[in-house]
């Protein structure tokens, strides 16, 4: 189980989750989850979460067409300057939240 | 506008920060902050950052995490990028942003905005990344954003990024 997982099944299971299978597909659900010494709704929950983990995570990647990857590296290779309201909202966030705190480097 | 409001630093959402009572006029920021912000950032899925008034109640938040986006090699070279490894670009995602009602009017969105974009071109010197990239939900928010100098990716997309280096 991995550490994502796990974080889902700390938290309360406190929804319900209604659906449709066939019928051969819930028997065998039963079948593993007895196997595991599991009931169904802990099997499910297992499964489910690992595969929700996964698949969020799958979402950080973005699938630009070639046209938007092209804007993209355009954007990033130009040698623009802060516009004055970007400036403005720097120095605003400055004023408001106080100098960014800096990391510390190694020397 | 109101007087001026005292808030605190921008840091990560910690167990101190009240979030029952916040409301932005938008349920989904809301419900996000109030109800899964918590497990989100525990579960690594995203940092969150909030400011909050003297009393402790949240007074904004945005998130950030990690973004890739996979480009074409060809189109690698024609920026002068040919001998890249690996055709991942990797970023950074401001995927939320909410700033308490009653605080509205006051440019505290924009500071926040700016605010992310400083912190992530700061990690960014020691991981990697070169850009904030949002997905704003409506046109009008589109318009917002480019006035940050945050760059459309087309016509047909909502998606936008901010190059790193061009954050003051």
């Amino acid at each position: 189980m991995t550490s994502r997982t796990a974080a889902y099944r700390s938290l309360p299971a406190n929804e319900r989750q209604e659906f449709r299978l066939p019928t051969l597909l819930k028997d065998h659900l039963a079948k593993a989850a007895a196997r595991r010494g599991q009931t169904v709704a802990e099997y499910l929950t297992v499964a489910v979460a690992e595969r929700v983990a996964h698949d969020l995570a799958e979402t950080a990647e973005w699938h630009l067409s070639v046209p938007e990857q092209e804007l993209l590296l355009r954007a990033l290779a130009a040698r623009t300057r802060p516009s004055a309201r970007a400036r403005s909202a720097a120095k605003k966030a400055d004023s408001m939240f106080g100098p960014l705190p800096q990391v510390p480097r190694r020397r | 506008m109101s007087s001026a409001v005292e808030l605190s630093p921008v840091v990560p959402l910690g167990r101190a920060h009240v979030v029952g009572d916040f409301d932005s006029g938008d349920p989904d920021i809301d419900a996000f902050l109030r109800d899964r912000a918590a497990t989100e950032q525990a579960m690594g899925f995203s940092q969150i950052y909030v400011t909050s008034d003297p009393a402790g109640s949240v007074a904004g938040y945005f998130t950030v995490s990690p973004v890739t986006v996979r480009v074409e090699p060809a189109l690698l070279r024609t920026i002068g990028v040919g001998a890249a490894p690996y055709p991942l670009i990797g970023g950074f995602l401001l995927g939320r942003l909410g700033v308490a009602r009653r605080l509205h009017g006051r440019g505290i969105g924009a500071a926040l905005v700016m605010r992310a974009a400083q912190i992530t071109k700061r990690e960014a010197a020691l991981v990697g990344g070169s850009f904030l990239a949002v997905g704003p939900g409506t046109g009008g928010l589109v318009a917002w954003y480019a006035r940050l100098d945050f760059v459309r990716l087309g016509e047909k997309t909502r998606r936008m990024v901010l190059p790193l280096r061009a954050v003051p």
